[in-house]
């Protein structure tokens, strides 16, 4: 096992803060970082990390070394004590260069939001939502997670945050993970009787197996606020299923290319229901439809009540290679997918979780702005079909909002040119369709809920506001007909 | 740039705005009298442009943060509209000049507020509370019922909008003032020692309240906004007075 004592490594400039320790350069390895914590907690458990990927078969190893930043040796005091580990740097393409020249690590943030936006911000462009190179940075996330579930000691990261998750479309999809110290080798899940030599000599037979073995004191490992499973309360450890939920999180964000703030509200309402962005295109047929495996999965992932059939990284793997495939992307099914153990006692494969819906959209790419302008003066689209069915209408219509943002921006980015008349119609198309919007989502949430059958009085009380609604709605619309009718009819 | 790139916002996003998170509205009100000439405003400018790359730099901290600069002598002036900070070019350099009027700065803070708030409401945006962080390092030079009347607009608990307030003093602040203007339960305020450098205390300032900043985006993504004072050496929270 490597190992390191501190006054013989050559530390170079600090890199980066973190929470919990300073990052720093190795000037004589540059493809390295050394890592130095703060404070003087008991940290035996890193020569178990450093040691974890010796289980690994080639193929999973492989996939490690190319995708994660796994400690590779231990730095010590002269008297022995762990301070510190070495670990190889995020490679150059996980990063992205802004306007002003600067690299900064290739976040999720760069991608879990509008594609417009980092174009704008940083000049730095990105795939478009629902795009084969996003489904394929899915993918090779999942190949990774599966090879940290490939043995008999298991690995959760347990903090799969925007920050550790880095991504690069330069040589095809891949990502690289980082803070992997964070990690925990979990106890053993062979049956009790079968000996397994823990890497740091620990013997695991020993303990009954029911019983969770910590060969050290537990420690405390949060999550990112926005990246945290709301299955682990305030306080308590991320598990092995925070990791599996964690990729359903990335998969809708990152697929999808918005923050979708679910945790809050699952929290909140113990339900969830997300609609997620389809592009026209080669797989759209297939994605557009629910029962695709690939929402089936992202549900189950998301889910709070069945946390125990959160789906495993390398379930994801096949439906993703097929999806990439299908969109044209490198699909990259070259390698063979780690084969998982499988789970002790398996079950029938587990049905759609009840408190999670993940529902596809249809998506077209926003139109250039001239042929808004002009498609506003005409028969709008908006009015002339089911506002529900096309968010061709919707994109359309929200490009003539006003701009969210106040800077110097604004005055360049207002609609120029419009009358009065013309900006006031669309503004009303806008009202128009996203009540449409909103009135359709309530519907469906709030029968969602219902039938969910958690919280039964909240959902019930909230269809039954919505009746209220809509027979008011009805009663305005009686009137308006009544009182265009009228004079016709009189007349 | 180019004419799409030109009309494309953040609003044109196809997503319903369930899917973005709620933004925290920041509003800097920066006294920039006669009194701030020379070293106190160099400074200023030199640390402003801290809000672009410490804010504006990071996509996940600039999506929910936006932040205004209001200077105020004689008037009051949005020198940086409510900005989403990764959408800025440049920090406006500020110049000081003029006297001290409190009244103005309030009354245009309370405008702001109304007119920012309906704008981003209509472009799909859901706010928190906003707060306002006044910097000053003198005494109100209008009348004292002119001044108090307008802040007892932008305080007015009926008021849905009002803002929090975090209110630092250095050079002539009077921290009786300062805590006049902060006397509601949430606000704070700070004030330098006596005869403190403000060409040292602006930097601490300044680069504390960047930082407290980018922490509350934390925050926000957390489910709710807090904002945390920031600690600094070269100053001490007054107490809020009591009401009379
Ligand atoms: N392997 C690495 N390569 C490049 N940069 C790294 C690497 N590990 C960490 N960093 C930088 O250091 C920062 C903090 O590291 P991290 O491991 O997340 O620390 P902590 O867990 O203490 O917050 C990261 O956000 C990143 O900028």
């Amino acid at each position: 096992m490597q190992r390191f004592v501190l006054g013989e490594l050559r530390v170079g400039d600090l890199l980066a803060q973190g929470g919990e320790g300073a990052v720093y350069q190795l000037p004589l390895q540059p493809h390295l970082v050394f890592k130095a914590y703060r404070g003087d907690n008991d940290r035996g458990y890193l020569d178990d990390l450093v040691a974890w990927p010796d289980l690994l078969a080639e193929p999973e190893a492989e996939v490690l070394r190319s995708s994660a930043a796994w400690p590779t040796s231990v730095v010590t005091e002269e008297g022995g004590r762990p301070v510190g580990l070495v670990m190889p740097r995020a490679p150059r393409r996980f990063s992205v260069r802004h306007r002003d020249g600067q690299r900064r690590l290739a976040t999720l943030s760069y991608l879990t939001c509008d594609p417009a936006r980092p174009a704008k911000a940083y000049g730095i462009a990105v795939p478009p939502a629902g795009d084969a190179g996003r489904y394929g940075l899915v993918l090779a996330l999942a190949r990774l997670l599966s090879a940290f579930d490939s043995v008999e000691t298991p690995v959760s990261h347990g903090d799969l945050s925007t920050k550790n998750v880095l991504w690069s479309l330069e040589r095809g999809p891949e990502v690289y993970v980082i803070d992997c110290d964070s990690a925990e080798v979990l106890p053993s899940r062979a049956p009790p009787g079968c000996r397994v030599l823990l890497a740091g000599g620990a013997d695991a037979a020993e303990a009954d197996a029911a019983e969770a073995i910590a060969p050290h004191p537990p420690r405390r490992r949060a999550m990112t606020p926005n990246w945290d499973d709301p299955a682990v309360q305030k306080g308590h450890n991320p598990t092995m299923a925070s990791d599996r939920y964690s990729l359903g999180l990335i998969f809708l964000r990152v697929v999808g290319a918005a923050n979708f703030p679910v945790q809050a509200r699952q929290r909140r309402e113990g339900t969830l229901s997300v609609e997620v962005p389809v592009p026209g295109g080669p797989a759209a047929k297939q994605l557009l439809d629910g029962r695709h495996p690939l929402w089936e999965l992202c549900a189950r992932a998301l889910s709070v009540e069945a946390v125990g059939s959160r789906p495993t990284a390398a379930e994801w793997v096949e439906p993703l290679q097929e999806v990439s495939a299908l969109l044209g992307g490198a699909g990259t099914p070259s390698k063979r997918s780690p084969a998982p153990l499988a789970p002790l006692n398996a079950s029938p494969p587990p049905s759609r979780p009840t408190d999670v819906q993940v529902i596809p959209r249809p998506l077209r790419a926003p139109k250039p702005p001239t042929a808004n302008l002009s498609g506003a003066s005409g028969a709008s689209p908006a009015m002339s079909q089911p506002p529900g069915s096309g968010s061709n209408a919707w994109s359309k219509a929200s490009a003539a909002l006003p701009p969210a943002t106040q800077g110097p921006f604004s005055a360049a980015s207002r609609p120029g040119g419009g009358s009065d008349d013309r900006s006031l119609r669309s503004q009303a198309k806008v009202l128009w369709v996203a009540f449409w919007r909103w009135w359709v989502k309530a519907h469906q949430d709030a029968l969602f809920a219902l039938a969910a059958g958690r919280r039964k009085r909240r959902a019930a009380l909230r269809v039954l506001a919505l009746l209220a609604l809509d027979i008011v709605l009805v009663g305005v619309a009686a009137g308006i007909v009544a009182l265009v009718v009228s004079p016709i009819t009189r007349g | 740039m180019t004419a799409t790139l030109k009309k494309m916002t953040v609003a044109d996003s196809p997503l319903s705005a369930q899917e973005r998170y709620s933004v925290f509205p920041f509003y800097i009100c920066m006294d920039v009298s006669e009194s701030m000439s020379g070293e106190p405003i160099t400074a200023v400018n030199k640390q402003l442009p801290l809000l672009r790359t410490s804010i504006g730099s990071d996509p996940a901290v600039a999506e929910v943060i936006r932040v205004g600069i209001i200077t105020f002598s004689d008037t009051a002036t949005s020198v940086l509209p409510l900005s989403d900070l990764s959408m800025v070019d440049a920090i406006p350099e500020l110049v000081a000049r003029g006297r001290t009027s409190y009244a103005a700065m309030f009354d245009h803070v309370f405008k702001v507020i109304e007119s920012d708030y309906h704008a981003s409401r209509s472009a799909g945006d859901r706010w928190y509370r906003p707060a306002v962080i006044l910097i000053s390092d003198g005494r109100p030079t209008d009348e004292s019922e002119r001044w108090r009347s307008a802040l007892s607009r932008l305080t007015e608990p009926s008021w849905k909008r009002r803002p929090n307030i975090l209110a630092f003093g250095f050079g002539d602040a009077d921290p009786a003032v300062l805590s006049a203007v902060t006397s509601a339960k949430a606000n704070r305020a700070f004030v330098a020692a006596e005869g403190a450098d403000p060409a040292t205390v602006i930097p601490e300032l300044l680069a504390g309240l960047v930082q407290s900043i980018v922490s509350s985006s934390a925050s926000v993504y957390d489910g709710q906004a807090l904002l945390e004072a920031p600690q600094l050496a070269s100053m001490r929270a007054i107490p809020v007075d009591e009401l009379d």
